[in-house]
């Protein structure tokens, strides 16, 4: 179900969980898990998880950087279509030569973000790859998700 | 959209026309001063919260809410609803960057500890150059390495550069105070290096370093040169003076935290 | 301090600094914008973690020096600062030297203040210093789309 963006980054969008990759588990082997109010006020912390994670993961500095904007923006848009007094869940994965990142809130919305969207261009070009769908939530509603992985340095010589 | 219920009810709504009237006033009629104090007296819980926040830095209180205040006036005067936005959001970082204007004018120094400042200088400096010569940037350990501290010590000066504090950062490097302070340097927040430069350990330690790494510390607590003067008087880079700042700091800290 | 009729009470009055109403012009922001997308100030957070010190270098030039961080939630109080001083210069210069995190709600806010700054006939320059700032401006293209300086002297003192 992978398309790819025009520039290399491996996107999809669908109403229905990709069937080949993401599971509707969390991430195996989430190293952190933060819950947070869905809230403009707690992105702060959430981006501060990521930064830090990046950084002991020994990321180069412009990758780090890239990851805490990604992060932000992934749940600046579940925030902005979260319920009333809804929580986001993020669940980080550190995985060698690269971190793993979930996000999901159970939103008013059933589409998901549009792929024409400025937002969704930043996504892309922060990320290697990056997914959005939405499920059904528990008691009828929706749950927005989004995945996306980023990798410790840009395919250059030396790291 | 949708509301969120952690959002407080619109407590100042009623000052909206009152803002707009404001607004729309000639500069000398004369019903400006009445609506202007009933608008200052409304919001000073405003700015008397924004005084409590960077009242953690040991300035008197009664001083920070007036700077806070005569920012809530000043804002007051300058709002104008027809641009579209709403008083508060005007208000509220304006009146901080008052404050702020205020510890930067005054002799108070905010106490961001003077290491992290000098940490972060040398991780800047050490990043532009492994950045030429990598053509990318670096990675925290990459920079450990290359400025000879741990990486622990790397992480503290990234994440200082993370976290918002009430006055930039670079402000704080550039800075217009012009004494530096060893004793902050080394002893930060932390009260057993308090007034470290009347301690008699400070001084072995001095004399235990190399000549040149004591000459740089001298010449910047001392002489209070920048580090580019230092850089010009000892004939090596800015970015060679901010290395071996740093590490010798850390050094020296280490130091006297053994005896 | 404070003039007039005397009424100011001295108690530390603890009420919550209220969700003030919704920013009417939301729907021009190209991107992503929540209707409530005014200042949620909340009794625990009247301060926020972006503050702006705006001063007149020169005639009619206004410098807004942001500190702190531009997301969606500060990314509002940017925005009526500088739609406030674009009223009043023929030059204004927003300095992001002290930004240490510039998300897309701030990007969002830029390109708004580049469009009514052009519909003024205000010059808008930018000072972007460092990688949280550059980064974000680079990655997106609008390094294309707005005057950026690397320090605010460079900005203040460019030609007109």
């Amino acid at each position: 179900m992978g398309e790819v963006d025009v520039d290399g980054t491996e996107v999809t969008v669908s109403e229905h969980e990709p069937s080949t990759t993401t599971s509707d588990k969390p991430a195996p082997g989430a190293d952190v898990e933060v819950r947070i109010a869905a809230s403009p006020a707690h992105l702060s912390v959430v981006r501060a998880v990521a930064a830090d994670l990046a950084m002991r993961a020994d990321f180069t500095l412009d990758a780090i950087s890239d990851l805490k904007m990604a992060v932000d923006e992934a749940c600046s848009e579940l925030i902005s279509r979260s319920v009333p007094d809804g929580d986001l869940v993020c669940r980080f994965s550190v995985e060698g030569e690269q971190i793993h990142f979930a996000a999901e809130a159970a939103t008013t919305t059933v589409v998901p973000p549009s792929r024409e969207s400025f937002g969704w261009r930043v996504l892309t070009a922060l990320t290697d790859s990056v997914n959005t769908w939405v499920v059904p939530g528990p008691g009828g509603g929706h749950v927005l998700r989004f995945d996306l992985v980023k990798k410790r340095a840009d395919d250059v010589v030396g790291l | 959209m949708t509301q969120s219920s952690e959002r407080a009810t619109n407590d100042y709504a009623h000052l909206d026309p009152v803002l707009a009237e404001l607004a729309g006033l000639d500069a000398d009629d004369p019903r400006r001063t009445e609506l202007r104090d009933r608008l200052v007296t409304e919001f000073l819980p405003v700015a008397q919260h924004i005084a409590r926040r960077f009242g953690q830095r040991g300035e008197p209180h009664d001083d920070l809410v007036q700077v806070a205040t005569v920012g809530l006036i000043s804002a007051i005067d300058r709002f104008d609803p027809t641009r579209g936005s709403d008083f508060l959001s005007f208000a509220v970082p304006t009146i901080m960057g008052e404050v702020r204007r205020h510890f930067r004018d005054t002799s108070w120094s905010v106490r961001v500890p003077r290491r992290l400042k000098e940490l972060h200088l040398a991780i800047t400096g050490a990043t532009n150059e492994l950045s030429q010569h990598l053509g990318r940037a670096p990675t925290p350990s990459e920079l450990a390495t290359h400025l000879g501290i741990t990486k622990d010590e790397v992480y503290e000066g990234l994440e200082a550069s993370n976290a918002y504090r009430s006055s930039s950062l670079d402000e704080l490097l550039v800075g217009t105070d012009k004494s530096v302070s060893l004793g902050d340097a080394l002893g930060d927040d932390d009260p057993e290096l308090m007034g470290v430069e009347n301690r008699e350990a400070l001084q072995p330690l001095l004399q235990q370093l190399p000549e040149r790494e004591r000459t740089i510390i001298l010449l910047r607590f001392f002489g209070n040169l920048t580090q580019t003067q230092i850089a010009d008087r000892i004939g090596i880079s800015q970015m060679h003076v901010s290395r071996l700042l740093a590490r010798t700091l850390v050094d020296l800290r280490k130091g006297l935290l053994s005896e | 301090m404070i003039t007039g009729s005397g009424n100011v009470s001295n108690a530390v009055v603890e009420q919550p600094a209220a969700a003030s109403s919704s920013v009417p012009n939301s729907r021009q922001l190209p991107f992503r914008g929540r209707e409530d997308s005014g200042l949620n100030v909340t009794e625990n957070s009247s301060a926020l973690p972006i503050d702006v010190v705006v001063d007149r270098p020169a005639d009619g030039v206004v410098v807004a020096t942001v500190g702190g961080e531009v997301d969606m939630l500060t990314a509002p109080a940017l925005r009526a600062v500088v739609l406030t001083e674009l009223d009043d210069c023929t030059v204004l210069v927003i300095d992001l030297s002290g930004v240490d995190f510039l998300g897309s709600a701030g990007l969002a806010v830029l390109v708004e203040a580049s469009h009514e700054a052009q519909r003024r006939q205000v010059e808008l320059r930018l000072v972007a210093a460092g990688r949280s700032v550059q980064r974000p401006l680079e990655i997106t293209g609008l390094t294309e789309v707005l005057t950026t300086f690397p320090s605010r002297d460079d900005a203040v003192n460019a030609p007109g």
